[in-house]
């Protein structure tokens, strides 16, 4: 199974697969066997390479406290998907009417600098109030309605100015 | 699974706005629950002590397993019919662990009325059993009850859904091999008799307990002849001369150590084996609920947020997450177990309808119980929709929902309305187990919507007589209406009419839905299902 752990800020797969008693691990190149046995608590004997380390291990959440050689670590795991789609490009300029509707409010102005998730406007259809969000940072380009207004599906609430390269 | 990142900032005013507008609102919905189970009128609590019975929760306590939960259904029926004075309309009903065995529990409160049967006792009592019938659990009757409230005789006796319901159900259950026992702790008169007669076993409480068709007065009335309660149909009569009850009890305490006993000896059945790993704990603290439920329910809110902070771990696995994404769907563990859950984000389209379709033939497929968290102000209107064949979309909708074979469990988180309430499981739909939050709202339509509309209706009608009105008389009529419209769609209201299985604090329910899938288990999951048809 390959796993992504997070170590001193760092990123790094590894490739941990069970054999017998022991697992193999293999990170880059290298691979090791090896074992971990809980001695009581978090007092645990590590077995790398056939040689024992004594180590304390306390978990929480994701987070792994190793303390080893006067040292504690911090390990985290970390799920490769959701990184995966947190570096995914947000899109485009402009954003459209989910639905038909009428326009509640609106937050901001042409020329206003805002941030990823502020609130630009909020709309209301079939009773229900849907906030329209930042989709991105940015300076607002234009907005298209003013309060009160009714809109179509798919027309274009608000743009936002081009990013630059 | 993949554990679902929040963007909630439980720092934000919006948060702590909608925190403390929800958290109000819970302390109002504890202190409504409280007072329907504790509080009761003096002179009745003296009464009991006077005949040596004891409160219908010291009861229920007693015979539960130490330490163990009650699923309490349904804690607020009645709050809003009679006055208010038969608080959860007289009977205590809910699943709980007898013996080690998950039963469901049914027992008349003396403390109101006399234990007397009112319109929505016996809805609720019918409502009980069908839990039972539906997930073969075992029931364990208390009998303590003066019997039908006469003077609303017309709304308990003679319809489909009224008293006879119960005996029917309770024949029905003995029919299925679903065993029951009836403890009498007071005198069961005309219909009541019937619950012990028609249970597998009973047991008598010597004194107290009583079983009769007509109880002496109205013997006297009948026949003239005279005859004291004991001597009619007291316990001895029925263990030793009747058979009518199975074991006598000197004490209600023995008499509910017997009937553990008993419940202990019921033959044991194997559940039904679904998806199961070991649980883990909700990553996201779920009284963070309480921060994201908006206070004002046309603000919309995103459901994923919720489910977050329900299931196991936060992990959810969406399907489909880039099309008809005004409705969640995806998989995840309650309790270890592996559910399907769709949620609302926005009102239903074609598209959304086509997700939830082939999401529930999927998850019926792979033997997934179903759970709907509902927050949804219908499908969309419109002559694009139409013509995108919206209405057949929903259609599809609900005959796969009704077709599906696994449990399903509703959840009504916020907005209920119009045929989204049908799409996603509402009452009619026979989910297993149907929750309500306190904020949430139901109805045909808005609450607004509707005074609106009845107020052009009555214009119009005034118009066509050649009258016109003022604003201020327009005003005067719809006020009335509104009113009446805003009270008939709260939680509490509907849980008042039994639409519910109870109002429900946002926090349990992670644990309501885990007593119900466990519970629904009981019952086989018969499997039918067709080849995937992908819409």
């Amino acid at each position: 199974m390959q796993r992504e752990l997070e170590l001193k800020g760092e990123c790094k797969t590894f490739l941990v697969a069970r054999r017998g008693r022991n697992f193999q691990v293999t990170l880059g190149d290298t691979t090791h066997e090896a074992n971990l046995r809980q001695v009581q608590g978090a007092e645990h004997i590590l077995t790398i390479a056939d040689k024992p380390y004594r180590v304390q291990l306390a978990a929480e959440g994701d987070n792994v406290f190793v303390h080893f050689g006067r040292q504690a670590h911090k390990v985290s795991l970390t799920d490769p998907l959701l990184r995966a789609a947190s570096e995914a490009a947000e899109g485009g300029d402009n954003s459209t009417a989910p639905m038909p509707g009428t326009v509640v409010s609106i937050s901001v102005s042409a020329g206003d600098t805002i941030s990823k998730g502020a609130t630009l406007l909020v709309i209301e259809s079939m009773k229900l109030q849907t906030t329209i969000s930042a989709w991105r940072d940015g300076v607002v380009a234009e907005v298209n309605l003013k309060e009160g207004d009714t809109f179509d599906r798919g027309d274009f609430l608000v743009s936002l100015e081009p990013e630059e390269e | 699974m993949q554990r679902f990142n929040s963007k909630i900032d439980t720092n934000s005013e919006v948060f702590k706005t909608y925190k403390a507008h929800n958290e109000a609102l819970l302390k109002d919905f504890h202190q409504k629950q409280n007072a329907a189970r504790y509080k009761r009128p003096q002179r009745d609590l003296d009464r009991l002590a006077k005949h040596g019975k004891q409160f219908v929760r010291d009861r229920i306590e007693k015979l539960l397993d130490p330490g163990t939960p009650f699923l309490e259904f349904s804690s607020l029926a009645a709050n809003q019919s009679y006055k208010g004075e038969v608080p959860a309309a007289g009977l205590i009903t809910g699943i709980g662990i007898v013996n080690g065995r998950e039963v469901v529990v049914s027992a008349s409160d003396s403390s109101v009325k006399g234990g007397a049967l009112y319109p929505l006792s016996v809805k609720k009592a019918i409502r009980a059993l069908e839990i039972a019938l539906e997930n073969r659990l075992p029931v364990v009757h208390l009998v303590d009850s003066a019997g039908a409230f006469l003077p609303l005789q017309a709304e308990i006796f003679p319809d489909k859904n009224h008293g006879g319901r119960t005996f029917r159900h309770q024949a029905m259950l003995s029919k299925m091999g679903i065993p029951q026992v009836a403890i009498v702790l007071g005198h069961c008169t005309a219909g009541g008799a019937y619950v012990p007669a028609l249970s597998d076993y009973s047991v008598i409480v010597r004194g107290t307990g009583g079983i009769f068709l007509g109880g002496p007065p109205l013997v006297k009335a009948a026949t003239g002849e005279d005859v004291t309660a004991d001597e009619l149909g007291g316990c001895d009569v029925h263990t030793q001369i009747s058979g009518t009850a199975d074991y006598p009890a000197d004490t209600e305490d023995e008499a509910i150590a017997k009937a553990r006993e008993i419940v202990g000896i019921f033959p044991k059945m194997e559940k039904t084996t679904i998806d199961w790993e070991k649980p883990e704990d909700p990553y996201y603290d779920p009284k963070e609920l309480y921060g994201i439920i908006p206070d004002d329910i046309k603000k919309q809110f995103d459901m994923r947020e919720v489910i977050a902070r329900m299931v196991d771990g936060s992990r959810f696995h969406e399907y489909q997450p880039d099309i008809g994404t005004t409705l969640v769907c995806g998989y995840a563990r309650i309790w270890g177990y592996k559910v399907g859950i769709l949620g609302n984000n926005g009102v239903l389209f074609s598209d959304s309808a086509h997700k939830a379709t082939n999401f529930m033939q999927l998850c019926n497929r792979d033997k997934v119980p179903l759970v709907f968290l509902q927050n949804i102000t219908g499908f969309m209107i419109g002559k694009e929709y139409e013509r995108l064949g919206i209405t057949k979309d929903g259609a599809k909708m609900i005959m796969t929902q009704v077709g599906v074979d696994v449990p399903k469990f509703t959840v009504l988180v916020n907005g209920s309305f119009g045929a989204g309430n049908y799409a996603m499981c509402g009452r009619a739909y026979d989910a297993r187990f149907l929750y309500t939050w306190p904020n949430s709202q139901i109805g045909v339509m808005g609450g607004e919507q509707a005074a609106k509309t009845l107020t052009m209706v009555k214009v119009m009608q005034l118009k066509r007589e050649g009258k016109t009105l003022s604003p201020e008389e327009i005003e005067a009529i719809q006020k009335p209406v509104l009113a009446e419209s805003v009270r008939q769609s709260s939680s509490y209201y509907a849980t008042s009419e039994l639409w519910d299985d109870g109002v429900i604090d946002p926090l349990d329910t992670r644990n309501a839905l885990g007593i119900g899938i466990s519970a629904a288990l009981n019952a086989p999951i018969e499997r039918n299902p067709n080849g995937y048809l992908r819409f």
